[in-house]
């Protein structure tokens, strides 16, 4: 059931420019799905309410949906697994509930799955060169690809489901 | 004079400074290299390079407030070879062209119901049929619903003339000078996406005002050419797996004493099974005239009436192994497309040229003195295209064409070569890299 949902949803975002059909989607996502990474309908709704993602929660999405945080770790977890990653340098002038920039969260998602990409994001894996990797590979709109800017928790949630779909094999 | 170059030289370097404290951001680099052989000339035949390496940069401080900068620096140049009466190849030497790009430094944003652009920017027309160069102006858009309507007006006489590649006058050819030649462009587009699922449509009128001063007249022989373009594009889907696009362009102008009506038509139709193949035709064609005109590009015409429809700068290009600018030119193409795997992908194209009128068109190749009728080429064109990695990518191209009277060398490659064999052949290689 998840599965299906995920890909209506991966399919549905990534092809429609609305962004409040976007929220509710991503509300009767998160409803129905969070078997997915195993977390609290609580933390999930509180993490959608706000207009900027923060950095704490957004990397404990991260972490748990590849496999490296149990499902009862909190957002506080998140960061510190964060920083003890290899771009945890990146987090150093960051608190928990800074937004976090699209840049270092592509960053932490591509390096928590292990995805490969152009020449120089594998060989210098900045924020910037993330961003740009995510734009290639169609996760953000070309209009909106700032590495620097901060993210909405629709977006965080659905950066994280496109990785996991692909990963499964799905159509972006 | 010098107050003047101050307040410019403070906004080129103001603007970048300011932009570095812009709420968002987001820049790259490119770089391009691409060698082509054999460019065969009437009398000489070289190795094409062809490089550029720029930077751009996007800040943000809202959607309402955005700026872009894409600058760099560009070379064409060739290595020649020539052919001396023993029939001995030697090498002529290597010539280049060293240029400034500077295609956008522009400030833009949008309300969702209204949206401006104004700066440098490139300006382009719905199909391509028309201009696809960069302009020093405004660009004001309206969202009306159902459609759009945006319009502009710019001056082209501070662009860097070898990459903004305006193509009208003898001036734009023979023209010694780093900028463009000064002309002032105004424009309205109405476009409607979506009219019914298989239907979007677009109006286009540009209308551009030469500003060519008398003396760059008299020195490159020519007269100031003010020319209209009125487009018309429908484009969309049937069935899902075919899409097509029809577009129509009149051109309608005063050179010197002379007025000018042309017109440019191009159809398009693809048959797309599944998203890894892909099968269309393409035909091109628009009007021409004869050789009272001088060449491709107005010089000193002796007619009246001109008909060689000329856009305003270097767009739809077609042909590799001699590439051909649409005027006076009928192109049909056959092609397929297959790509395999997400990093690469082929082309095998097929095209026929044919000469509408026995007058110039814009290869050196064809002369007033080469053979008459309508028959130009037969292109046989293979094109590879990998890209490994999202930064890195390179693709290979194999033309082959077969030769019609029209096109001709200098005595001895005639002699020893065409008049044997009417065949050419390109290879080429590019190679890009961005991050």
């Amino acid at each position: 059931m998840n599965r299906v949902i995920v890909l209506f949803f991966g399919y549905y975002v990534g092809r429609k420019g609305n962004i409040m059909r976007k929220v509710v989607f991503a509300a009767i996502f998160v409803i129905i799905s969070t078997a997915l990474w195993g977390q609290s309908n609580d933390l999930l709704d509180r993490f959608l309410e706000v207009e900027e993602a923060d950095v704490a929660t957004s990397l404990l999405l991260i972490a748990q949906a590849s496999g490296e945080l149990p499902l009862e770790a909190v957002p506080q977890d998140g960061f510190f697994w964060g920083a003890e990653q290899n771009f945890g340098k990146y987090l150093k002038n960051l608190t928990p509930e800074d937004p976090i920039s699209l840049g270092l969260f592509y960053l932490a998602l591509f390096k928590a799955f292990d995805i490969k990409g152009g020449l120089m994001y594998n060989a210098l894996g900045t924020p910037r060169y993330a961003a740009m990797e995510a734009g290639y590979l169609g996760y953000v709109e070309p209009s909106r690809l700032y590495y620097t800017r901060a993210m909405a928790p629709y977006e965080v949630l659905t950066g994280i489901t496109y990785v996991t779909d692909a990963l499964e094999g799905g159509t972006l | 004079m010098k107050k003047q170059f101050a307040a410019a030289a403070l906004l080129v370097f103001l603007i970048p400074a300011v932009s570095l404290s812009a709420f968002d951001q987001m820049w790259g680099i490119r770089t391009n290299l691409g060698f082509d052989f054999p460019e065969v000339h009437a009398s000489s035949a070289g190795v094409v390079t062809t490089a550029s390496a720029g930077a751009w940069y996007k800040g943000s401080w809202s959607q309402a407030a955005n700026m872009e900068i894409d600058a760099g620096v560009g070379l064409d140049g060739s290595f020649d070879f020539g052919v001396d009466t023993g029939i001995n190849v030697s090498f002529l030497g290597y010539s280049y062209t060293l240029y400034p790009i500077l295609d956008k430094l522009n400030f833009y944003g949008n309300s969702g119901l209204y949206g401006y652009k104004a700066g440098r920017q490139i300006v382009s027309d719905p199909s391509g049929l028309i201009i696809d160069a960069p302009f020093d102006g405004v660009d004001f858009a309206v969202n009306l619903g159902r459609s759009y309507l945006s319009a502009g007006v710019g001056y082209t006489g501070l662009t860097f003339g070898d990459s903004a590649e305006f193509y009208l006058t003898a001036t734009d050819t023979g023209r010694d000078s780093l900028l463009s030649t000064p002309r002032l462009i105004e424009y309205v587009q109405w476009s409607l996406p979506a009219l019914t699922e298989s239907v979007n449509l677009s109006a286009y009128l540009l209308a551009l005002q030469d500003f060519t001063g008398e003396d760059q007249l008299a020195e490159n022989g020519n007269e100031q050419f003010h020319p209209v373009y009125l487009e018309l594009t429908a484009d969309g889907s049937l069935a899902g797996s075919f899409i097509y696009e029809a577009a129509f362009v009149g051109q309608f102008g005063v050179y010197g004493d002379a007025s000018v009506t042309a017109g440019l038509g191009r159809l398009g139709f693809s048959w797309i099974p599944g998203n890894a193949n892909r099968l269309g035709v393409e035909v091109i064609a628009s009007t021409g005239d004869g050789w009272d005109r001088g060449g491709y590009t107005l010089g000193n015409a002796s007619g009246s009436s001109l008909y060689q429809y000329l856009p305003v700068s270097v767009v739809l290009t077609r042909g590799y192994v001699i590439e051909f600018e649409p005027g006076n030119i009928t192109s049909v193409a056959v092609f397929y497309a297959r790509r395999p795997q997400l990093t690469h992908s082929w082309e095998l194209r097929s095209t026929t040229f044919l000469r509408n009128v026995d007058g110039p068109v814009s290869s050196s190749l064809v002369s007033q003195t080469s053979g008459s009728g309508t028959f130009l080429a037969q292109e046989l064109l293979m094109s590879w295209f990998w890209r490994p990695k999202s930064d890195f990518g390179w693709d290979l191209k194999l033309g082959v064409v077969y030769a019609g009277d029209p096109i001709e060398m200098d005595s001895l490659l005639q002699e020893y070569w065409f008049d044997k064999v009417p065949m050419l052949f390109r290879l080429g290689f590019d190679w890009s890299w961005s991050f």
